[in-house]
C-alpha cells in the first residue's frame, strides 16, 4: 500500500469515527460515490464496528462497590495514621539528620526498603520501623514540605495517574521535572518503536 | 459541563453520594473496558477498584477541564498498561474468564442456533481484540465503543491525535482482515459517530442496545 493509499485508508477509518473535518468528509463521500473499491473497503472497516458495538456490557459483580468502599476506608485510615505518626515524630525529625531512603523496585506488595542515615546511629531504627509500616512516608513528608506547589501538583497527579500507592521515592520530585522535560522525546521514541 | 464532571466536583466538595453515583454510572463500562485490556476478569475487577480508589484520593484536585470520562479512563488505562507490563503478572484470584466472560449469555432471547452463533462470533472477536497491540486495543475501544474523540484518546494515551488516528486505523484494519466472515449487516457505510459522542453513559448504553 502506498503512502497515499494508507492515508486514504486512515481517512476512511476516521470517517467511521466521525473525526474528519467537514471539508475532508465531503471529499471522501464524493470519492466513495465514485469508487466501488473504496465502498467495499469502507464496508469492510465498518463491519468491525458493527461487530464491536453489540458486545455485551460487563456487569459489576456483587460486592465490588462495597470492596471499593472498604479500600477507601482503609486508605483513609492509613493516611491518617501516617499523618499522626509524622506529627508525633516531628520533634525527633527536626533534631535528627535527614535520612535517605532508597526504594528498590517493587515486586508485588509493598516495596522493600533500604534505610540509611547520614549520621550513623542517628534515627535509623526509628525510620526502619516507619518504613516497614508506611513506605517512605516521613521522607516524603520532608520532601513535600520543601516542594513548590507546581512540584506538588505534578507529584500528586503522578500518584493518581500512575501505578504508585504512595509518592514513595525520595528522588521522585527530582525525576518528575526530568521526566516532564523528556516526555516529549520519550513519547516520540515509543511512537517510532510501535510503528516499527 | 457534563453531568459526571458536576458529580465529581460535588464529590470534591464532600458529597459522598456523588461518588456512589459515579461508580454506578461508570463501573460497568469501565470494567468491560479493563477486562478487554487485561483479558482477565479478576484482574479487571482489581483494577476497577484501584481506579476508583484513585478517583477518591484525587477528589479535591479534579478540575473539570476535560470530560470526567476522559480523566477516569486515563487513570484506568494507565493502571491497565502498568499491569500488562509487569514481568510476570500475579493474579490475586484464579481467572474467572469462563464464568465472567463478556461474551457469556449474550443475545439472550435469540433462537438457540443464533445464540450459539452470536457467542462464537463474539468469542472470536474478543480473542482477536486481545491479540492487538495494547495501545491499538485501547485506541480502537475508546474511539469505536466508548465514543471518545481522537483528541480524548490522545489525552488518555498521552500522545497525539495524528498517532491516535493511525492506531485506530491499524487496529480496525487488522480486525477487518482477521475476521473476514463478519457480516450481519447490509454492508452499508454507517453514519458517523459524532452524534453518539459527548458521553452520557446511559445514552451510550441505549445506543448499544
Amino acid at each position: 500500500m502506498s503512502e497515499d493509499e494508507r492515508r486514504h485508508d486512515e481517512d476512511l477509518s476516521a470517517s467511521i469515527d466521525g473525526q474528519l473535518d467537514p471539508r475532508r468528509e465531503a471529499e471522501l463521500r464524493a470519492e466513495l460515490a465514485a469508487s466501488p473499491q473504496a465502498q467495499a473497503r469502507m464496508r469492510a472497516l465498518s463491519r468491525v464496528d458493527e461487530a464491536l458495538r453489540p458486545l455485551p456490557e460487563t456487569p459489576v459483580p456483587a460486592g465490588i462497590a462495597e470492596a471499593v468502599r472498604g479500600r477507601i476506608t482503609d486508605d483513609l485510615a492509613r493516611r491518617r495514621r501516617l499523618r499522626l505518626r509524622w506529627a508525633g515524630g516531628a520533634a525527633l525529625a527536626a533534631a535528627a539528620p535527614l535520612a535517605l531512603l532508597l526504594i528498590l523496585p517493587r515486586v508485588g506488595g509493598e516495596p522493600p526498603l533500604e534505610v540509611a542515615s547520614s549520621e550513623p546511629g542517628g534515627s535509623r531504627p526509628e525510620l526502619e520501623v516507619v518504613a516497614e509500616e508506611a513506605p517512605a512516608a516521613d521522607a516524603v513528608e520532608d520532601l513535600l514540605a520543601e516542594a513548590s506547589e507546581e512540584e506538588l501538583a505534578i507529584a500528586l497527579d503522578y500518584e493518581v495517574l500512575a501505578d504508585l500507592d504512595w509518592i514513595e521515592d525520595l528522588e521522585l520530585l527530582e525525576r518528575m521535572a526530568d521526566e516532564q522535560a523528556a516526555s516529549g522525546g520519550a513519547e516520540r521514541e515509543e511512537t517510532r518503536g510501535e510503528q516499527g | 459541563m457534563d453531568e459526571d464532571a458536576e458529580l465529581m466536583l460535588a464529590f470534591g466538595r464532600g458529597d459522598e453520594a456523588a461518588f456512589d453515583r459515579l461508580f454506578a454510572r461508570w463501573g460497568s463500562r469501565l470494567l468491560g473496558y479493563l477486562q478487554r485490556m487485561v483479558s482477565d476478569a479478576a484482574t479487571a475487577e482489581e483494577l476497577l477498584q484501584e481506579t476508583f480508589l484513585r478517583v477518591h484520593r484525587a477528589r479535591t484536585r479534579y478540575r473539570a477541564d476535560s470530560r470526567f470520562s476522559t480523566w477516569l479512563y486515563r487513570i484506568g488505562t494507565n493502571l491497565a498498561l502498568n499491569e500488562l507490563r509487569r514481568p510476570r503478572r500475579q493474579r490475586p484470584h484464579a481467572s474467572r474468564d469462563d464464568e465472567a466472560s463478556p461474551v457469556a449469555l449474550h443475545a439472550a432471547g435469540s433462537a438457540p442456533d443464533q445464540l450459539a452463533q452470536a457467542r462464537q462470533g463474539a468469542a472470536e472477536l474478543e480473542r482477536e481484540l486481545a491479540r492487538l497491540p495494547e495501545r491499538q486495543r485501547v485506541a480502537l475501544w475508546l474511539a469505536a465503543v466508548e465514543g471518545f474523540s481522537y483528541a480524548e484518546v490522545a489525552e488518555t494515551l498521552a500522545t497525539t491525535e495524528k498517532w491516535v488516528k493511525s492506531l485506530v486505523h491499524r487496529a480496525r484494519s487488522t480486525l477487518a482482515e482477521r475476521l473476514p466472515a463478519w457480516s450481519g449487516s447490509d454492508g452499508a457505510p454507517r453514519p458517523t459517530r459524532a452524534s453518539q459522542r459527548q458521553g452520557d453513559p446511559e445514552e451510550g448504553e441505549r445506543q448499544r442496545r
